[in-house]
């Protein structure tokens, strides 16, 4: 017979002392490998919600990004097709011409020879589309219904530019004869196509109707330039001369505009008159950019709020750690005590066996070996039993928690399921740790049955 | 010479007072001694024994088992020569009460540290032949709580029996017996003692019957 068998018969024989025991290393080693999972799962966890709120962020940066360049180059583009498209205009003035009057009343006094309009046509300027040599009078017109102030433009239509291709024409010619009348004329006088009316004293055609512009040209009508410079005694003179749709790469084109008249036509001056579009394409810009500073923003947030998410869970951990770092050893600790005390408990139940196996020739080192061998096995069991509890309690507490919290990811959820259920090398450090327990806290309580006195039991007994 | 005891004496400390419970005592045994010692309940026949066996060492005088004083050896070999020359049986019989009759037999040979697997079936031969011989065949798997107190006494008397000693140390083992099954292990003691040596301490007269020798013990002195 071999020193197991008797353990072994002694186990099955003292139930009760052994489950308790078992039930000791097994709490014991549940603990420790439960909090070892869950310091893993707040790890898996941990960098799990990390790299979630990274892509997150990511992501919303990303659309941010797309969202602005995709701002930006539509802004690009209108701007583009703004300044091209639509150009700006600008006036071709003498330089002597009052501006206040212009503004005020838009009439012109000064003159300056029609021959301006050949020279710039046959230069080379690539600021200016289309030009338009106008003449203009304002006065109080005594039409059929009503009299009113109008303003009478005369022009020829639009001048092609020598070295560029001919364009569609902003503006078509008034033959002679006839005349083109604005909204607020046509309206007040109840003037239609082909009616006759009389402006300086000469009879024109009504050729065509405005529709309504909310501007000046409601209160204008247009003649021929030669009629008017000749029934306003203007022969060969201009007030001015209109440049449609000029095209600037710079954001000062008047000043690049100047420039280049100033070299063709010496004595004028040129004024802008109107900008909307390039307001526009401003406006468009400046909200481009702060568009860009919110984005910039955004992700100088997304990084602060992923650094402090990545503090908190350091934090989370830290305490995680401590908690387990405290109350593992605890339970170890209570568990070798409570050990102790039923090996204590077991060795004054077997004083009489103890004693009479003394008598019979055992030596204390066999004794000991008893008790050891059963706190080998008692930790060998505990330690298969507690890997058991702590791997399901703690896979059982994770699953919920990863049920009950978002963000998680498949990946985590897989390494969680598969790859943490049994690790050999854990168990073998948790068998260890378990025998080592059980072995140390049976130690004395072993070292005490092998003293007892085989003489003082038997005499007692 | 089997067993000899050299004017031994013992005392206790009882609370402030010493209680003599050998004084002076001197017996010899040798091969087909059966002696039995005869006294009143605490005169000092259990220390006797005890002090006799190597477990409890005499306050003067000398004890000699085979010629080898135990008290001169390492506790570790002290217990090696009870386990190969002693055998002991009690009258509370002490068996270990969750093995089988055959396993308490088997202790003694644990005693013995028999590491070969020869040594251990043929162990296992011996005892199953003292087991049949003493007519506890039947009873062989059976646990101590299923004996009757004759069964339990002839397992003791078995397993005192195994390692073959040269002499038996039995503290009053018919003291919880009735005649039959006190009769039936006198008679093995008996038995023994053809070829070994038997110290029996008791205060049964039907003991005295099988005793070769019977010594009368008055306060630790035979008389």
């Amino acid at each position: 017979m071999s020193i197991w068998r008797l353990v072994i018969r002694e186990i099955g024989h003292r139930k009760l002392n052994f489950g308790l025991s078992l039930l000791s290393v097994s709490i014991a080693v549940g603990s420790f490998v439960g909090a070892l999972r869950l310091l893993e799962w707040h790890e898996l966890r941990s960098v799990d919600i990390l790299a979630a709120q990274q892509v997150q962020t990511e992501r919303a940066i990303h659309e941010q990004q797309a969202k602005v360049h995709q701002a930006g180059a539509q802004l690009n583009d209108a701007m583009r097709k703004i300044t091209k498209g639509l150009g700006f205009n600008i006036f071709i003035l003498p330089t002597t011409q009052d501006l206040e009057s212009f503004h005020l009343r838009g009439e012109l006094t000064e003159t300056m020879p029609e021959s301006h309009v050949a020279r710039l046509s046959e230069s080379k300027l690539i600021t200016i589309n289309h030009l338009l040599p106008i003449v203009t009078h304002r006065l109080q017109w005594h039409g059929p219904k009503q009299e009113q102030t109008v303003i009478v433009i005369g022009t020829r239509g639009e001048v092609p530019i020598m070295h560029r291709n001919l364009k569609s024409p902003l503006q078509n010619p008034v033959e002679s004869g006839n005349v083109v009348v604005g909204y607020h004329i046509h309206i007040k006088q109840g003037l239609k196509l082909g009616d006759k009316l009389t402006l300086l004293g000469q009879e024109f055609t009504v050729s065509e109707l405005h529709p309504k512009r909310n501007s000046i040209d409601d209160s204008t009508v247009w003649i021929s330039l030669a009629t008017a410079q000749q029934l306003l005694g203007l022969e060969n003179l201009v007030h001015a001369i209109m440049a449609l749709q000029c095209n600037c790469a710079t954001q000062d084109r008047v000043g690049e505009i100047r420039a280049e008249i100033a070299k063709t036509l010496p004595g004028t001056r040129v004024e802008e008159l109107s900008s909307k579009a390039l307001a526009r394409a401003e406006a468009r810009t400046q909200t481009m950019h702060a568009a860009q500073a919110a984005l910039q923003r955004q992700m100088e947030s997304g990084d602060q709020q992923l650094e402090q998410e990545k503090n908190r869970q350091a934090t989370l951990g830290k305490q995680r750690e401590l908690l387990a770092g405290i109350l593992v050893p605890l339970v170890l600790v209570g568990a070798a005590f409570w050990i102790g005390i039923l090996t204590l408990g077991n060795v004054r139940q077997r004083t009489m066996e103890i004693g009479i196996l003394r008598a019979i020739g055992f030596r204390s080192k066999q004794i000991v070996k008893l008790f050891l061998a059963k706190s080998l096995l008692i930790g060998l069991l505990g330690a298969l039993l507690g890997y058991g509890l702590g791997m399901g309690v703690a896979h059982f507490w994770g699953t919920m928690q990863w049920s009950a919290g978002m963000p998680y990811s498949e990946k985590a959820m897989a390494e969680w399921a598969m790859d943490h259920w049994f690790s050999p090398n854990l168990l073998l450090v948790t068998m260890l740790i378990a025998t080592l327990l059980s072995g140390l806290a049976s130690w004395i309580p072993a070292l005490l049955a092998a003293g007892k006195d085989p003489a003082t039991v038997l005499r007692e007994g | 010479m089997l067993l000899e005891i050299r004017n031994v004496s013992k005392a206790y400390a009882v609370r402030s007072e010493r209680v003599h419970a050998l004084g002076d005592l001197s017996l010899e045994l040798d091969v087909g001694d059966f002696v039995a010692v005869q006294g009143e309940s605490g005169c000092g026949k259990t220390t006797l024994l005890l002090t006799a066996g190597g477990l409890l060492e005499p306050d003067g005088g000398e004890i000699l088992i085979g010629g080898q004083n135990p008290y001169a050896l390492t506790a570790d070999r002290r217990a090696e020569l009870r386990a190969r020359q002693l055998g002991f049986v009690f009258q509370q019989f002490h068996l270990v009460p969750y093995l089988s009759v055959l396993e308490n037999v088997l202790t003694a040979a644990m005693a013995t540290q028999q590491s070969e697997s020869s040594q251990r079936a043929e162990a296992n031969t011996r005892a199953l032949e003292l087991i049949d011989h003493l007519g506890l065949k039947h009873r062989t798997e059976h646990l101590p709580g299923q004996l009757s107190t004759g069964e339990r006494q002839r397992t003791a008397l078995a397993r005192a029996l195994l390692n073959r000693p040269q002499v038996i140390l039995a503290d009053e083992p018919t003291g919880n017996l009735d005649r039959t099954n006190a009769a039936l292990v006198l008679e093995h003691l008996q038995e023994f003692s053809r070829e070994g040596a038997v110290l029996l301490v008791t205060h049964d007269e039907q003991a005295l019957e099988y005793a070769q020798r019977v010594c009368k013990m008055e306060a630790g002195r035979l008389v």
